[in-house]
């Protein structure tokens, strides 16, 4: 695991200690091995070979050790006067010198070269979580997805315990939207949906007031809610950043330790890179309710507007045509039997009278059907039925009226498809099936005629998938000539798209 | 002796279509008694007064929408034997089911067949004897409807036209008149329509009219 790296513990040291000592005597074997066939000074290089693993694993601390115990093993060893430390020759005090430097030189770039990969792996590690959390992004998924993985990501690059994202909420709460732990199996503290008050030491006020990463190292005896929760769970020292979603504070992320040791310095850069993508996310999914909402205002107005014009027809144009025909009537009953003529012409009148009434009841049928605010969407349906050119199998499964919007909706489908089905399909049969389930009203028109209905042609069909679309509900063709035509579509209960922003 | 008009009570909230339909029932021989601008004032009317008949908006304040329909309810309970007859600008076959379940002496009529005078009269004085009326737009929907297997398939023309005229609501002698046939002849018409529907012989015409819409909407 190419974690953070970590600062060597006492035991590791022991551990390096150990290892430096074991290879010492290894190659001090070697070399007294080698010794009768070779000047003695030249095998001193051969400890590098201890100092360069121990540089590699332990670092420049534990290398520069490894130096001078092989120093010291081999003055010792093999140096005049043997078995003991003095140096007398000052060529061997030259040779042991260039050995340190060299050992010193060769530990630190093995050191170096050995930080250097890790850094490097852990970047491309950081790079690694940053592209999943932009797909996920990319992708549009539900934001509750995005918040869970970046807090999973940052817990596990910032070598975490604790790892949380919260939401800033009206009267100084703070909601939770995230957490993850460290440890498998138990429920992550400071759980999802749980709310807590900004009182006291916390990250999330810190983070609040200054709008900046915010540090800390201890709660304390802190009284806060948050204080509290933090030292029940055990956390010592924490991290936050700021998520900022256009200009406005909208949360935090923060990671916490239960260890010692605090976070290194550049834990909140990394933080601030996934809050970035957080923000678009929360951003995107703004933009996507703010759009549904206002297409479903924007039918509703449509809606309503027709509505209106049905009554105003009804109370105006109509009221008053019935009245002027009812004048007539009356006129013709004063006016003198015989004159023919007269009479004749004034039941003209009204006989056109009649037919402009029954047209203008078309009309407003039309415009908006009154049975269907009166009755609901059974008698409404029952009527489109009865009137459809084709015979209608008519299954209505809600009982009680629905919400408005879904009223309206599912009878401009069903009228809409039922005219298709007359005008083009050739069909022997319609069958429509209404019902309710699962917080959805889902309504199925299945012909038995000649199929290959295509939405992208039709412009009845184009018209059906906004209006159903912009309720938050959805609508699907099956049309294969020769195969009848299926209109599935699924229109959600409650009110408009889904809340998910976050 | 001169019998008085039939006793009607009016309820529009049209004024100018109220003060119409007024006169035309005046002039007709009828009595106007009481008109009424809304449902409450209906009531309280239908009580005074006690007409035989109450011609009712099913379009009325505050809602506009059937509060005529209830107000017809309100007063089967309270006066079973006051006719009403309920004008509507568009027919819908479930408030006609529901207003037919009722009782007897309830019509229900598309507003703009008052214009036709005679008509108009005999409706009222057929509710008034207890006779039920529906709108032949209505019933022009319902046997209009199209339907695979159709059991309406099976009648002649002559015999489907007299089934129209029973599902306005209209007697044996009424239909008899409007198709310049004997009784007689409506009687066996009749019979054969019962037996190819497989409908019961209804004891009175409000009963048969009921069985006959029933089975229209429901095939």
């Amino acid at each position: 695991m190419a974690g953070r790296w970590v600062r060597p513990s006492a035991r590791r040291w022991l551990g390096g200690l150990l290892v430096s000592v074991v290879a010492v005597a290894a190659v001090s074997g070697l070399v007294a091995l080698l010794e009768p066939h070779v000047p003695v000074l030249s095998l001193l290089m051969l400890y590098i070979l201890v100092v360069l693993p121990v540089a590699v694993v332990w670092g420049t601390g534990l290398a520069a050790v490894a130096s001078v115990l092989s120093t010291a093993a081999f003055a010792y060893l093999f140096l005049t006067p043997i078995h003991s430390l003095q140096i007398t020759d000052s060529e061997n005090v030259v040779a042991l010198g260039v050995f340190l430097a060299t050992a010193a030189v060769v530990g630190e770039l093995a050191a170096r070269s050995r930080r250097e990969a890790l850094e490097s792996a852990r970047l491309s590690e950081e790079q690694s979580a940053l592209r999943r959390v932009a797909t996920l992004v990319a992708r549009a998924g539900p934001p509750s997805q995005i918040f869970e993985a970046v807090t999973r990501e940052v817990g596990l690059l910032c070598g975490a315990d604790l790892a949380r994202m919260e939401r800033y909420e009206a009267e100084g709460m703070v909601a939770g939207v995230a957490a993850w732990s460290r440890a498998p199996g138990r429920p992550a503290e400071l759980a999802v949906g749980t709310r807590l008050d900004l009182d006291g030491l916390s990250i999330a006020r810190g983070v609040q007031q200054t709008g900046r990463p915010v540090r800390v190292d201890s709660f304390g005896q802190d009284i806060g809610a948050i204080a509290r929760e933090a030292r029940k769970v055990g956390i010592r020292s924490s991290v936050g950043c700021p998520i900022v979603v256009g200009g406005r504070l909208w949360g935090v992320v923060a990671a916490s330790r239960k260890r010692e040791d605090p976070f290194p310095p550049d834990t909140e850069a990394q933080i601030a890179r996934f809050t970035e993508l957080v923000a678009t996310a929360v951003e995107n999914a703004e933009s996507r309710a703010e759009l549904a909402a206002s297409r479903a205002r924007v039918v509703a107005a449509a809606d309503e507007t027709r509505r209106r014009l049905e009554r105003d027809l009804h109370d105006g144009a109509q009221q008053r045509l019935v009245s002027l025909a009812l004048r007539l009537r009356m006129a013709a009953a004063i006016i003198d039997p015989d004159l023919r003529e007269v009479h004749q012409e004034l039941a003209g009148v009204s006989t056109e009278l009649d037919e402009v009434l029954a047209d203008l009841r078309e009309l407003s049928r039309g415009i908006h059907p009154a049975i269907l605010t009166e009755g609901g969407l059974g008698p409404a349906l029952r009527t489109l039925a009865r009137r459809c050119m084709v015979p209608v199998q008519l299954q209505v499964g809600t009982e009680g009226r629905l919400p408005e919007r879904v009223e309206v909706t599912a009878y401009y489908v069903v009228a809409e498809a039922l005219t298709n089905v007359a005008k083009h399909a050739n069909a022997s049969v319609v069958e429509v099936d209404v019902d309710r389930g699962d917080g959805l009203v889902r309504l199925a028109i299945r012909d038995d005629g000649v199929g290959g209905a295509d939405p992208a042609r039709g412009s009845g069909l184009v018209g059906l998938k906004d209006r159903v679309e912009g309720t938050g509900g959805t609508l699907r063709v099956d049309s294969h000539p020769g195969q009848g035509t299926s209109l599935l579509v699924e229109l959600p209960l409650d009110a408009g798209p889904p809340p998910d922003t976050g | 002796m001169t019998e008085d008009g039939l006793r009607v009570v009016l309820a529009e909230d049209d004024v100018l279509l109220r003060e119409g339909l007024a006169s035309l029932l005046e002039r007709s021989g009828f009595q106007v008694v009481g008109q009424a601008g809304d449902a409450a004032q209906l009531l309280a009317l239908v009580a005074e007064q006690m007409p035989e008949v109450a011609v009712v908006d099913i379009r009325m304040p505050p809602t506009h929408t059937a509060e005529g329909l209830d107000a017809a309810r309100q007063i089967r309970q309270q006066h079973p034997e006051t006719g009403i007859l309920v004008l509507s600008a568009h027919v819908e076959v479930d408030h006609a089911m529901e207003l037919l379940a009722s009782g007897r002496g309830v019509g229900y009529l598309l507003k703009s067949r008052v214009t036709d005078v005679e008509e108009f009269i005999d409706t009222l004085e057929r509710i008034a004897k207890g006779g039920s009326v529906v709108d032949p737009a209505l019933v022009a929907e319902l046997v209009a409807a199209r339907r695979r297997d159709d059991p309406l398939a099976d009648l002649s023309a002559r015999e489907r036209e007299v089934l129209a005229l029973m599902a306005e609501g209209r007697s044996n002698a009424g239909i008899a008149h409007r198709l310049w046939v004997t009784e007689g002849t409506v009687e066996k018409h009749v019979r054969s329509i019962l037996t190819k529907l497989t409908l019961p012989e209804a004891e009175d015409d409000h009963r048969r009219v009921l069985a006959v819409l029933t089975f229209l909407e429901a095939r």
